[in-house]
Order: structure tokens, then C-alpha cells, then sequence
């Protein structure tokens, strides 16, 4: 056998493992794919794709066919899970830290265009990207792949070379070929937990404007870590400049644990339910510890 | 050496036993195009790309040596070129064993050189009737990027054996393979006649949903509904009438135009053969002999 032979098989044996596992999203109004992420039936698929979905159908199996409902729906992370009527579907386990490089193998699985499964075989072309989403919304360190993504296909797993699901496949660039995008397994984790417990998220505020940022070598020796959110703008009179916040600030860690990424700081604010948090900030040279206190998530009426 | 110079090798590897089996095809005037070694003398390649009355040229590993077109068959867009020359054709991949996930090379020659193209077997069709009657009982989408030069292209698998011959799918937004074993019979009929020869009924046909009683007792939904009878055709010579629905051929349910085109191959031309049909309310079978088309 040659190398070749030996990787087509590899590939060919994590399709035949994790396929059972992807099935279609039907309503009258859309479809897409979705993947079982509880055997007992949770379905996780895009927010994207239920949006507007009166009655839900889920393809398990070629010709099966059983009735899912809406558990919990996420479109800031433009992810919803769903829970099927009947039957036992085997789940796939998702990728918990993050260990995802660019150049990695991926696998995508899907059903574009309503035909049943179809795989597409690419690279990690570039991971925290950030993609403008829903108005108000922008979808935050995705990964980015070459894989074939294609309309439908979407809500379906991108996969490691071990089978691993590494991301939830999201969005194309119209026009752009070789360009398709995923929310990364650790994102795609803490929100369905979110989902599974009160059905909806809320994102606690701030106010503040910030991005994930890559620290030069010499900063990444001195603060310990390579990345940190970097906040472009405080909004005045906010939480965050209640508490002292500053444009330029580095945030390092809140609640004692290491941030590197929007979602990261936007997770340990969810989960700390609108509580106190405290951040750790590098400033000019100095270490700044800071407590904040934010606000509910104001709601469109 | 690294497992990805391994890895690079073996798909140089792959590329060049492929390029044995998968010969330019030079014309003045229509540059050049992929052809397909598939016996001894014979190549293969797709009949919209070939003008018959022009010179051909085939280009071997040092030289290119004149062809001459065989035929053509429109409906399955293949047609046949032979060369007074050995060839070897490519081993044939087992495509039941091919299935979604494992690595292909798309081989195509243009008339800038040589072109491959790494991918995976996406998805693996079912049956599938191609517009003229030809069955396939499957096909293979991959993931590579459907351009109009892969027309004609081979698929080889990872050993280099031959999966077939790729076609740009009409709206599908991917790279369709035709198993090249289940092309054979058009091949053969095309290098022995220079055409591939089908047998008619002299009928035009609509297919329509059958009358929820007669639908229960034969255990079909569809039938033929008979349009128009051609003048002096075995189908008016029988007594067949507008308006008649066709049930059955040869014994076989015809549930879709697609399936009796498949039905009249070569055997059926001048071969006694029953019609079963719904008129009136009521099933009769006629017997005919379907003419060469």
C-alpha cells in the first residue's frame, strides 16, 4: 500500500464512523444539516437554518423521516438545537480544547442542496476569523476552511482527521470559491449547554467594543500568555467605564482564567449569569485588576 | 522523509501511472482534449469535443500518432477513436468498493499540458438513467471544483486504477464520474457499428399517474400514455391507439420513458415482444417486433 492508498482509507474509514451522525433539516421554509450531539436525540444545526421553521423535520436515515422541536436557539452564535421525536441516533463527541491549526486535515459532511450526504475534504486555512452576521451581530472566531461548503450543507460537522467534530459549518462568502466557515466546537460546547439548561442566551453587557488579538513574542514572555481582547472603544457611562475601563486596554483574564477571543470573554460572562467579574488588564506596562459589574442584555422591543 | 513528501510522491506516483492510461488528443482546430485508452487500439473520449472530419492526432509518451474517429453515440456524448498502435489501457478501480471519503485524481489533458486535480469520492449516486437509455446503477460525485475542461477528464483512485469518465453536472455544482465499466457496452457497440444501435416502437409517450383501481391491481403508479403512432411503425402495425397507456414491456413494468429506453437496446431490434397496455378500463398485451432506431 502506498501512502496515498493508506490516507484514502483513513479518510473514507471517518466518513463511514461519522456519518449515521449527520442528518437533514427540513421545514416548509428552509433546510439544512444538523448533527447529533446527545444520543438521546439533541440535535445541534445553525440558528440560520430553523429561522422562521413552524414544524421541523429530521432526516436520520435514508428514508426515515421523524419530527424534531426547537429546544433553544442562539442567532448572536447562529447555532439552535433541536431534540427529535422518537429514535436513537449515535452522537459524535466534540473537540473540547482548542487545538485546532491551520493546515490541518478537515473533513466536511452535509446534505447541500437536498441531496442526501456529500463530504468534502479540505485544510484549516485560518482559525479566529470574525464575519460580519445578523444586524448587531458578528460571528466570532470561526474557522476558516477550503472544504466545500455548500448551500444546505451548513449545520454540518467539519471533522479532524480522528473523527473529532472541530466546528459546525456556518456560512459561505457568495462568489468565493474555496472560502466556507465554521463555529469551533469549543464555542459550539458552552452554547448548547446554555441551550440545553433556559433555551436562550443572554449575553450580559459591558459596553464595550473589542477584539481578540495575537501579542508580539515579547509581550506573549512577559504576560504569560499569546493572546488577549483588545478593547477598541468604552462606551461611556457604561459598566465598563464605571469601572475604569480604558480604550487600548489588554484584557488578560476574567475570573482568574485566560481569555484570548471575544467569545471567550462573552462565555465567562454568560456563565457567570451577570455577576460581578473581574478582569485582569495589561495597561501601558502595568497589570490593572478590576471589577465590573454588567448590565442585562437589552432587548429590541 | 517526511509523511507528507511520502504522501506528495505517491500522488506524483498516481498522477504518472494515470498519464499511461490518459492520452492528449491533438486537432487543429478544437486544441486539445482528453482521451481515454480502453482496449488495445481503442480510446475513448466526449463526442462534443471532437470534430469526425478533421485530422486527429494522439500524443503517446514521445510522439503523436494519427487516429482515426470510429463513431459517436450523442446520447451518452461518448465517442470512439482507434489508433494502429498498442495501447495499455488502465486497470479498472473496483468502484463497489469506492465509497464517500476516499481520495481521487481528476487527470485531464488541455492545451496547456497536463492537469490533475486531488479530491474525495463526496457522495455515491444510485441508479441513474442517462438521457438516450443507458443505465447506470451508480456514479460517484466528488469534491472537486466542476470545470468545463474536466469535461471528458479520468478518475483514477488511489492506486491509479481508472473510476471512470467525469462530467461537469448539469446545476449540481459538482464533478459527476460515470463508472467507465458500466460505459463498456457503449463503447463496444461504437467500435464494432460506429454507432450504438437502439430499437423503437414508433410511439411518442407521456408519463402519466395510473387510475387509483388499476394502480392497486398491478402495483404501479405510473404508466405510458401512448400521444402519437407513427406512420407504418411496429407500434400501429400491432393496433396500438392514442390514448392507450403502456404498462409493461417485455415483462418489465414501465413506470418512466427512461426505463423503456433502456429496455429497447440492440437485442430488441426485429425480436418478438409483448406490450402489455390499459385501454378502456380495461388490460390487453399485444405482440410487435420494435424496428432499429
Amino acid at each position: 500500500m502506498n501512502a496515498l492508498a493508506d490516507l484514502s482509507d483513513a479518510i473514507e474509514q471517518v466518513v463511514r464512523i461519522a456519518s449515521p451522525s449527520v442528518v437533514s433539516v427540513d421545514h416548509a421554509r428552509g433546510q439544512g444539516s444538523g448533527l447529533v450531539v446527545a444520543s438521546d436525540g439533541y440535535v445541534v444545526t445553525n440558528s440560520h437554518v430553523v429561522r422562521g421553521a413552524r414544524e421541523l423535520t429530521v432526516g436520520v436515515a435514508p428514508g426515515e423521516r421523524v419530527s424534531a422541536k426547537l429546544v433553544g436557539d442562539d442567532p448572536s452564535s447562529d447555532l439552535a438545537v433541536l431534540r427529535l421525536g422518537s429514535g436513537s441516533v449515535p452522537s459524535l463527541p466534540l473537540l473540547e480544547e482548542r487545538r485546532l491549526r491551520v493546515g490541518q486535515l478537515v473533513l466536511a459532511i452535509g446534505n447541500p442542496l437536498r441531496f442526501d450526504h456529500s463530504v468534502s475534504l479540505g485544510v484549516v486555512s485560518a482559525v479566529e476569523r470574525t464575519l460580519p452576521a445578523a444586524p448587531g451581530h458578528a460571528l466570532e472566531g470561526l474557522v476558516q476552511t477550503d472544504a466545500a461548503i455548500n448551500p444546505g450543507s451548513s449545520g454540518g460537522p467539519l471533522l479532524d482527521a480522528h473523527g473529532t467534530v472541530v466546528g459546525i459549518t456556518t456560512a459561505v462568502i457568495p462568489r468565493a470559491r474555496g472560502i466556507g466557515f465554521a463555529i469551533p466546537s469549543h464555542t459550539v460546547g458552552w452554547v448548547v449547554a446554555m441551550l440545553l439548561k433556559q433555551g436562550r442566551i443572554e449575553r450580559p453587557r459591558i459596553g464595550v467594543a473589542a477584539r481578540g488579538v495575537e501579542l508580539t513574542a515579547a509581550r506573549t514572555v512577559a504576560l504569560g500568555q499569546s493572546r488577549a481582547v483588545e478593547l477598541i472603544e468604552v462606551a461611556s457611562d457604561s459598566p465598563a467605564a464605571r469601572a475604569g475601563l480604558q480604550n487600548g486596554d489588554l484584557v488578560l483574564r476574567a475570573n482568574g482564567k485566560p481569555v484570548g477571543s471575544v467569545d471567550e470573554l462573552v462565555r465567562t460572562l454568560v456563565l457567570t449569569g451577570g455577576a460581578e467579574l473581574a478582569l485582569t488588564l495589561a495597561r501601558g506596562s502595568h497589570e490593572v485588576e478590576l471589577v465590573v459589574t454588567p448590565r442585562a442584555e437589552e432587548r429590541a422591543a | 522523509m517526511s509523511k507528507l513528501t511520502d504522501l506528495s510522491n505517491a500522488l506524483r506516483d498516481t498522477v504518472a501511472h494515470a498519464e499511461k492510461g490518459v492520452l492528449p488528443i491533438h486537432q487543429a482546430a478544437n486544441g486539445v482534449t482528453t482521451g481515454i485508452v480502453f482496449d488495445e487500439h481503442h480510446i475513448v473520449t466526449t463526442a462534443r469535443a471532437i470534430e469526425p472530419d478533421a485530422p486527429l492526432e494522439v500524443g503517446l509518451a514521445k510522439e503523436r500518432v494519427p487516429a482515426t474517429f470510429v463513431g459517436a453515440d450523442p446520447a451518452s456524448d461518448l465517442a470512439v477513436l482507434r489508433v494502429e498502435r498498442a495501447l495499455t489501457p488502465l486497470s479498472h478501480a473496483d468502484d463497489a468498493e469506492l465509497g464517500p471519503g476516499h481520495l481521487v485524481v481528476a487527470v485531464s489533458h488541455g492545451s496547456r499540458g497536463t492537469r490533475a486535480r486531488l479530491g474525495i469520492v463526496s457522495r455515491v449516486g444510485g441508479s441513474w438513467h442517462l438521457p438516450g437509455g443507458l443505465r447506470l446503477a451508480r456514479y460517484f460525485e466528488t469534491d472537486i471544483l466542476p470545470t468545463p475542461e474536466l469535461t471528458g477528464s479520468a478518475l483514477v483512485d488511489a492506486s491509479g486504477a481508472l473510476v471512470g469518465i467525469n462530467a461537469v453536472g448539469p446545476g449540481r455544482g459538482s464533478l459527476v464520474t460515470l463508472p467507465v465499466a458500466a460505459l463498456a457496452s457503449v463503447v463496444q457497440a461504437i467500435a464494432q457499428h460506429g454507432r450504438v444501435r437502439r430499437a423503437k416502437l414508433g410511439v411518442a409517450l407521456q408519463r402519466v399517474e395510473l387510475p387509483a383501481k388499476a394502480a392497486a391491481r398491478l402495483g404501479a403508479r405510473h404508466g405510458l400514455i401512448v400521444l402519437g403512432v407513427a406512420e407504418g411503425g411496429p407500434a400501429e402495425q400491432a393496433g396500438v391507439l392514442v390514448g392507450d397507456i403502456l404498462l409493461a414491456v417485455g415483462g418489465a413494468k414501465v413506470e418512466r420513458v427512461e426505463e423503456l429506453q433502456a429496455l429497447l437496446d440492440e437485442s430488441r431490434i426485429d425480436a418478438e415482444t409483448s406490450v402489455e397496455l390499459h385501454r378502456a378500463g380495461a388490460e390487453a398485451t399485444l405482440q410487435l417486433r420494435p424496428v432499429a432506431r
